[in-house]
Parts: C-alpha cells; sequence; structure tokens
C-alpha cells in the first residue's frame, strides 16, 4: 500500500513559518529533491498551494534559479498534486481539486496503485495525524528558536502522537533532518 | 569564562510539560548525569523549578535506583541559586537572589568558578535572548504533544534566535539530543 509522508521544515521550538528560518541551501535542496523520488502524488491544502504555485512552476520553466532550485523545481512541479479547497474553482496542469473530506480522500488515495503520497500542509496535520493516516514523518529542525507565528500544532491532541525515530541526518547548515514512522 | 548550560527534554513540537512526556530511560538520564557532572559548579533555578526539585531530590527515599542516587546526590551537593521575590529561606547548599537574574547570570560568568547549569523554563526566553546561555541540550522525545507549556511561549521572545549546531546524538530508545550553542 502507498505510504503517506508528511514532511516539513520546523524550528527547534516547533514554529513552522518558514519565512524565519534561513533560506533552504544546496544541501537541504537535494534532501528535498532526492526524498521526491518515491513520490508520485503531492497534497496540499489550499494556503500551502498557493504559496507553492505557480511559483516553483515558473522557477522549472524559466530555470530561473540554481541548479539546487531549478532541479526541486522540476521534480516538485512535475508530480501530480491534489490541493484541498472549497474556494478554488481551477487549476491549471496536473492538479486536482477535492472539495470532500481530507480523510476520506487520502484513505481512498492510499488504496489506489502508485508510489508515496506527500503531504506538506500544517492546516492538515492535526487531523490526518490523528486519523492514523501518516506512515512517515520528515521533519527538518532549523537551527532557530522562534517563538510566534504558527506552529505544527495548536492545542493538544486528545492522545500524544507516539512515534519511532528511523533516521537523522545533519546537514552543514545546523538543520537536522529527523525522519520518524508511525509506531 | 564560565559558560552557562541548559539542558531540557521536549517533544518534537517543542512541548516541554513533564506530565506530558515519558520518562527518560537510563541511557538519556546518563545525558543528562554527564551533563551535570562534567565541569558545573552551580545550578541556577527558577523558583518554580526549585520547588520541584526540591526537596523531592535531597530525600534518599527517592532514590530508586542507581541513576537516581547519582542525579540526587549531585543536586543535591551542588551549590545553588533560586531566583524568587518571594522564598525565605533554602536548604541544601542554596542561595536566594532577588535581584534581576540575567545581571546575576552575568556577574556569576565573569566570577572564577566551573560552568552554571540553569534550571528554569519560565526564564528560558529572557536569558537566552539576551545572550546568557551558552549551550544548549535539547533532547527530542519522539512523541508529538499539541499542547501545555511550550519551550517558548508565543511573544516571549522579542526576535528569533539563531543558534549553532554543534552535535547530534541518537539515542537506543530514539530519543535524540541536540546539542547547540549561542551563535557569536
Amino acid at each position: 500500500m502507498r505510504k503517506i509522508i508528511y514532511a516539513i521544515n520546523i524550528s527547534i521550538d516547533g514554529c513552522v513559518d518558514h519565512t524565519r528560518f534561513t533560506k533552504a541551501d544546496e544541501e537541504l535542496f537535494d534532501y528535498f529533491t532526492t526524498n521526491m523520488q518515491d513520490i508520485d502524488l503531492g497534497v496540499y491544502g489550499r494556503k500551502m498551494y498557493e504559496l507553492m504555485f505557480p511559483y516553483w512552476a515558473d522557477v522549472a520553466k524559466n530555470r530561473s534559479g540554481t541548479k539546487w532550485e531549478n532541479e526541486f523545481a522540476q521534480t516538485i512541479t512535475g508530480v501530480d498534486k491534489v490541493v484541498f479547497s472549497r474556494s478554488l474553482d481551477s487549476i491549471e496542469g496536473n492538479t486536482r481539486i477535492v472539495r470532500t473530506d481530507p480523510v476520506q480522500e487520502l484513505l481512498k488515495l492510499k488504496q489506489a496503485p502508485g508510489k508515496n503520497i506527500s503531504v506538506d500542509t500544517v492546516s492538515l496535520f492535526a487531523q490526518i495525524a490523528q486519523a492514523g493516516l501518516i506512515d512517515e514523518y520528515h521533519f527538518v529542525v532549523h537551527p532557530v528558536i522562534v517563538g510566534q507565528g504558527t506552529r505544527l500544532l495548536d492545542g493538544s491532541l486528545p492522545e500524544r502522537l507516539q512515534l519511532k525515530l528511523a533516521d537523522s541526518k545533519v546537514f552543514k547548515s545546523g538543520c537536522v533532518a529527523l525522519k520518524y514512522v508511525k509506531s | 569564562m564560565r559558560k552557562v548550560i541548559l539542558a531540557i527534554n521536549m517533544s518534537i513540537d517543542g512541548c516541554i510539560g513533564h506530565m506530558s512526556l515519558p520518562a527518560p530511560d537510563e541511557e538519556v538520564g546518563g545525558y543528562f548525569n554527564d551533563l551535570m557532572h562534567q565541569d558545573v559548579d552551580l545550578i541556577a533555578y527558577g523558583r518554580k523549578m526549585y520547588e520541584i526539585m526540591f526537596p523531592y531530590w535531597a530525600d534518599e527515599a527517592n532514590w530508586n535506583d542507581e541513576l537516581d542516587t547519582e542525579f540526587g546526590q549531585r543536586i543535591t551537593d551542588l551549590d545553588k541559586i533560586v531566583f524568587s521575590r518571594t522564598l525565605d529561606s533554602a536548604e541544601y547548599n542554596t542561595r536566594i537572589v532577588s535581584t534581576d537574574p540575567v545581571e546575576e547570570l552575568l556577574k556569576l560568568k565573569q566570577a572564577p568558578g566551573k560552568n552554571i547549569y540553569v534550571g528554569t523554563v519560565s526564564m528560558i526566553p529572557q536569558l537566552a535572548q539576551a545572550g546568557v546561555i551558552d549551550e544548549y541540550h535539547f533532547v527530542v522525545v519522539p512523541v508529538v504533544v499539541g499542547g501545555g507549556p511550550r519551550l517558548v511561549e508565543d511573544g516571549t521572545l522579542a526576535e528569533k534566535l539563531d543558534l549553532e549546531l554543534v552535535a547530534a546524538r541518537t539515542f537506543k530508545s530514539g530519543w535524540i539530543a541536540l546539542h547547540y550553542k549561542k551563535r557569536a
């Protein structure tokens, strides 16, 4: 069965507003691009989708980034996408708008044939983590304490989520990639 | 100059309530004990944390195993200060300090001696922002909690604090110690 992989950049203190982090370097882009090799579907909330696109699609088209950014852009743009939204009307290219319940839709997608599914949206986290839908968690911990803005979670889960550390990797920038699996 | 060292357990999402985190195993307990033994000769507590730690850890009846005994003995013997405007007296080699924690720690850093270990949660933003803390040991517990006390509560840091990663150490339990230092 397809795995659902939740991937996010996070500060030491659990904040996820990427504008407060140091910009990703080559090593980090390479890490993200490599992780996407086993992914054939990207799942977004509306806001995250609009942060990512058309920005990365333009980079991919115009080759306007660094070598590493261009490779990342090409990979992420090429992958099929689903965006959960009640307000979006239409989207170009390989993206499908879904208006129904994210949990139900993801359960269905998991059963469908294909490679793994990546979810990179903060607003979906609590709901799908609690439903036990996430098989792997890829956190990249940036070397910064932020203390404000959006957090991974805004309130308690009914039960804490117990995970199992599967892998860790230290980058030159001081970022640490932590991979956990459902326990 | 003496260094000020902070060491704390937290969830992946930055929650630190000890009620919401599982207890550390022997290996992680040993990591904390080692930190406490390496070149530390003073612990600086906030009032709340001090009251959580003492008199509990000074009482041999609470030393349930070798790790507990080592830890309890060590922190009871060490010189301590507690920042408080309300406490009248304190036992166990503890001096009460009612002046500004930042000023006091800056002064203590200049004084001769080994490193200073800070045991406080509420003063972390204040001390971190003022550049008082030199080394940070965050031991990340493999859980996501979402609520309760956080490492840094919303709005308590005036601006974000960039740190420099020194090392990461993985434990068998899947806990991982992320060791950072203050940016030069």
